[in-house]
């Protein structure tokens, strides 16, 4: 009876302290997800069954979330070289050996259960070892950056030769959020930002960062007309399927450009572009206000936290999720260039999903510790 | 450690960072409505561009009906096959089942559907539909099958009439004969349709289609033939060149009233369903095509423009000789084998009733180049005759400014001068009908584009050439031919009186007549009195014997014939012929 009363107490605690928006928009965005998986996927024979594969990935991933809210996230600080330094491993291991597709190595084969992408988890493991690092030390001098910066740095250079510029950004966006909340002094933060723009010129005009073919895609995004069946393609179909869309969208499985495969990748990087499509601005304004309802619980989670690390690595998760979505819905706009990025839990992918939910497990916990805010203000 | 310093400068921050995320989103969302809301209607047309082609649409191509009614060309809906021997994985059995219904398939075919790396091979262009349907049925993979835009042509009478009909390319695009002369009538106007299609330029089902211009159907049009005395003329023409051993011959009917060809026979002939399978020899259409020396046929245009000249009456007598010199030229008779029987002198009806050379030479001095060279003109020869029939050949007839001294002699029985059976068959016509030159004519009606409604093409003549006094003359000189004269008895039909002339010439090649080479010729005419069929017949090369009354008379008679008992003109025997 006791334990059965405890169970109760425990449960009452755990639904005070749940951050529900997380959850909900988390399994609601999932859902619309796999319906537009669906979509994509009826006149692709490559992709059929995609969807089926992304319904067990939710199965998966929200047990995972749930599992991983109930960790405090103290231990990540603690593990984060760990994790830090498998993760280096693996992204290492794929330079060599991985899975090879359009053009890039970023796969590891599990063999039956798929593949794996090591570089979404990196994402994670960069906003846990950069909110670690940042736990030690004041940042008081501008050299202090060196740290953080060679700890990112490592990571990034290695996605870069995959070549994954996408996600070579997200984790300088993870940075550039932290940095934000870690330096004491906010004119440090602009000669950051300073250095992140000078090194934006020279990766577009010359040839040192970036290949070619994604220079030529940031070239394109400035003006796609310049080259609309070649590197302007994805550009143009993409914003060409969202206008089709209008106010109410051409009905599901009705979209015609996407289900023409005009529009390509769409279960992955143009899933946007589906759904903009098919449910037209209507679907895809409620897509994006689960998008806020999600940021709106990682902020929850970030002014909740009870130290400087879980802030950090709060900041750190919603930065990423953010910029996921800033640049995937932006690139389908024509506002952001096109860098194959998904947008979190709608894009088929076990890795990146698995990793959103694992990240948003992380932004629960956090929250669940709000009794012992270090802000005075949860 | 500087938890306080952080907890005092990070509220702020975050509230900073707030607002930059909802400026962004902001952003974001004003470019949603921009694409989606204020130029959502311009990516949905620019959508519905993308996914529209504009294609032809090959209007269905009209048929070609004898005089009847009855469907001798028409196009069919067809389907072609191909292959794509990336998706055969046992080619040897593909080619096994598809020889059961195409026969020995093409040995560079068989190497295609072999060779893996390969994603298109023709296996049958424009199948028909019962094919078509025996090819699904084996469910073969890796063999598809495609509709064609346009169709298939079918000349369901085979080899009948084909040099006029002539043929269709790949596309029914009109190639030879009247496919080719009429093919603008034929051949409607095709369409513009736009389809919805993919990425690969597919059209969707269920697309949205808009048609931009209609394709036009072609007209079909009936032609003057009579498939049946068509029929006939082919059967006795083959007929006699068997016989002949002949390299090649030319019958036409033709109504005298209507300038109406209700035949047009030439042999050799070909399949235009396969037409690439004959040489070019067997595609002409020679009735047309080939000028020859006509012969004696000739001298019904020296006798009526002797009678329209009248320098020359019925009576005048001209001296019966074997031969005479003109111009260092020496005019032999006989050539047909029939030698005067009269002695001393003889009238112009004995001179073509026994086609006396010399005889017909003497009239043409008589009445001189003017008159001679007039009558040509007003029948027309020398000029195309206009039937709208291609590569008409429009004959030899030289004016007298170009003439030799004997010229004018020995175009008098038919030599120095060439001219289609076309031609001299228009003019036996106006011999028939009284001394009106009509206009040949192939097309009866044509229908209304799409329709049945057929608009019949009125009798045109061109003009008077001479009296009905002198065309009744004429027919009487020719009657006593088949009575009396060149054409006893063979140009006969028993039950019927029939009226003609034979004509025998020799072959010229590079200005020299070749020994052993002649043309056998007769036209003529049934009934004699009132002629409802002019006839000729053509027969080139023949071997045993060249004369027109051995060689063409007697297919003459079997077409005549068969003409009238076709037109319900019982034979009887009181008044016609004995045969």
């Amino acid at each position: 009876m006791t334990s059965v009363l405890a169970l109760g107490i425990d449960a009452k605690r755990y639904l005070r302290n749940c951050n529900w928006p997380l959850l909900i928009a988390t399994v609601l965005i999932s859902s619309i997800g796999i319906v537009c998986i669906r979509s994509a996927d009826l006149h692709t024979a490559a992709a059929a069954g995609e969807a089926k594969k992304q319904l067990l990935y939710l199965a998966l991933g929200v047990p995972v979330m749930l599992g991983v809210a109930t960790i405090d996230y103290r231990n990540w600080q603690r593990w984060a070289w760990v994790l830090y330094g498998v993760t280096f491993a693996l992204l290492l291991f794929i330079l060599r050996g991985g899975h090879s597709a359009l053009g890039a190595q970023r796969w590891i084969s599990l063999g039956p259960l798929g593949t794996f992408q090591p570089s979404e988890p990196a994402k994670l493991v960069a906003a846990i070892a950069l909110a670690a690092v940042f736990c030690r030390g004041s940042y008081d001098r501008l050299l202090d950056l060196w740290k953080p910066l060679a700890t990112l740095g490592a990571l990034a250079l290695l996605i870069l030769k995959q070549p994954d510029l996408g996600t070579a950004l997200v984790l300088v966006a993870i940075l550039t959020a932290q940095l934000f909340f870690a330096l004491p002094r906010l004119a440090d933060f602009v000669i950051y930002i300073f250095g992140v723009v000078i090194a934006g010129a020279v990766a577009v005009g010359t040839n040192v960062i970036l290949k070619p073919f994604q220079r030529a895609r940031l070239f394109v995004f400035v003006n796609p007309k310049a080259d609309p069946q070649g590197a302007g393609y994805n550009l143009n179909q993409s914003k060409i399927a969202v206008g089709n869309g209008g106010w109410f969208g051409r009905g599901l499985y009705h979209g015609t450009q996407t289900q023409l495969n005009f529009v390509p990748e769409h279960s992955r990087d143009f899933i946007f572009t589906v759904l903009a499509e098919e449910w037209g601005f209507v679907g895809a304004s409620v897509l994006l206000v689960l998008y806020a309802t999600l940021l709106w619980g990682g902020v929850a989670s970030m002014l909740a936290a009870r130290d400087r690390f879980g802030f950090l690595l709060a900041a750190g998760i919603e930065a990423m999720l953010f910029f996921h979505v800033l640049v995937n819905v932006g690139m389908t706009v024509g506002i952001m260039p096109i860098t194959g990025i998904p947008l979190p839990f709608m894009s088929y992918g076990g890795s990146a999903m698995l990793t959103d939910f694992i990240a948003v497990g992380v932004l629960m916990n956090i929250y669940s510790q709000r009794d012992r805010n270090v802000l005075g203000n949860a | 450690m500087h938890q306080r310093a952080f907890a005092r400068i990070t509220p702020m921050r975050a509230r900073v960072f707030f607002y930059a995320c909802a400026a962004v989103a902001a952003f974001l969302t004003w470019r949603l409505i921009d694409v989606q809301i204020v130029n959502g209607a311009r990516y949905a047309r620019y959508a519905l561009e993308q996914r529209s082609d504009t294609v032809e649409v090959y209007a269905r191509r009209g048929s070609i009906l004898d005089r009847n009614g009855a469907v001798l060309v028409r196009s069919l809906p067809s389907q072609s096959v191909y292959a794509v021997p990336h998706d055969i994985s046992d080619p040897d059995r593909v080619v096994k089942q598809l020889e059961t219904i195409f026969g020995k398939l093409d040995p560079s075919t068989i190497a295609d559907l072999h060779d893996r790396r390969l994603w298109f091979v023709w296996i049958a262009r424009k199948i028909p539909h019962d094919q078509a349907e025996r090819v699904r049925a084996l469910h073969l993979l890796g063999i598809q099958l495609k509709e064609e835009q346009t169709g298939l042509r079918v000349d369901t009478v085979g080899t009948l009439a084909s040099t006029v009909l002539g043929f269709v390319g790949t596309d029914e695009n009109g190639l030879d004969g009247l496919e080719y002369a009429d093919d603008a009538l034929l051949r409607g106007r095709s369409g513009k349709v736009s389809l919805e299609t993919d990425e690969f330029g597919r059209p969707i089902p269920l697309g949205h289609e808009k048609v931009i211009t209609p394709a036009l159907p072609g007209a079909s049009i009936e032609l003057t033939i009579d498939s049946y005395l068509q029929f006939v003329a082919e059967r006795a023409l083959a007929t006699q060149m068997r016989a002949f051993h002949a390299a090649d011959g030319s019958a036409v009917v033709m109504n005298p009233w209507t300038g109406a060809i209700l035949a047009l026979a030439n042999l050799p002939d070909f399949d235009p369903n396969h037409f690439w399978r004959y040489p070019p020899n067997a595609l002409r259409d020679r009735a047309v095509m080939d000028a020859y020396e006509p012969g004696s046929t000739y001298k019904l245009i020296t006798a009526a423009a002797a009678l329209t000249s009248g320098k020359v009456t019925l009576q005048s007598r001209f001296p019966a000789r074997d031969e005479i010199v003109v111009g260092g030229h020496t005019i032999h008779n006989a050539e047909d084998g029939f030698m005067a029987g009269t002695g001393g002198s003889e009238t112009m009806e004995q001179i073509i009733e026994y086609s006396h050379n010399v005889g017909a030479a003497e009239i043409g001095m008589r009445i001189g180049a003017r008159a001679f060279w007039r009558m040509e003109q007003r029948a027309g020869l020398g000029q195309p005759t206009g039937v709208g029939l291609p590569g008409e050949n429009p004959g030899i007839v030289p004016p007298p400014s170009q003439w030799s001294a004997s010229s004018l002699a020995t175009m008098s029985f038919g030599q120095g001068v060439s001219i289609t059976p076309l031609a001299l068959v228009r003019y036996y016509c106006a011999i028939a009908n009284g001394g009106l030159l009509m206009q040949p004519r192939i097309v009866h009606a044509i229908a209304a584009p799409g329709t049945d409604t057929f608009k019949v093409e009125r009798p045109k003549v061109v003009r008077r050439i001479f009296s009905p006094k002198i065309a009744a003359e004429l027919r009487r000189f020719l009657r006593a031919v088949v009575v009396r004269g060149t054409g006893d008895p063979t140009a006969q039909v028993p039950g019927y009186q029939t009226a003609g002339k034979t004509g025998t010439a020799q072959i010229a090649v590079d200005g020299r007549y070749q020994p052993g080479a002649y043309t056998a010729s007769f036209i003529g005419m049934i009934p004699y009195q009132h002629p409802r069929f002019v006839i000729l017949v053509k027969v080139t090369r023949p071997i045993g014997s060249y004369y027109g009354s051995a060689v063409a008379a007697p297919a003459f008679a079997a077409i005549a014939r068969a003409a009238m008992l076709h037109a319900g003109v019982l034979p009887n025997m009181k008044t016609g012929d004995r045969g």
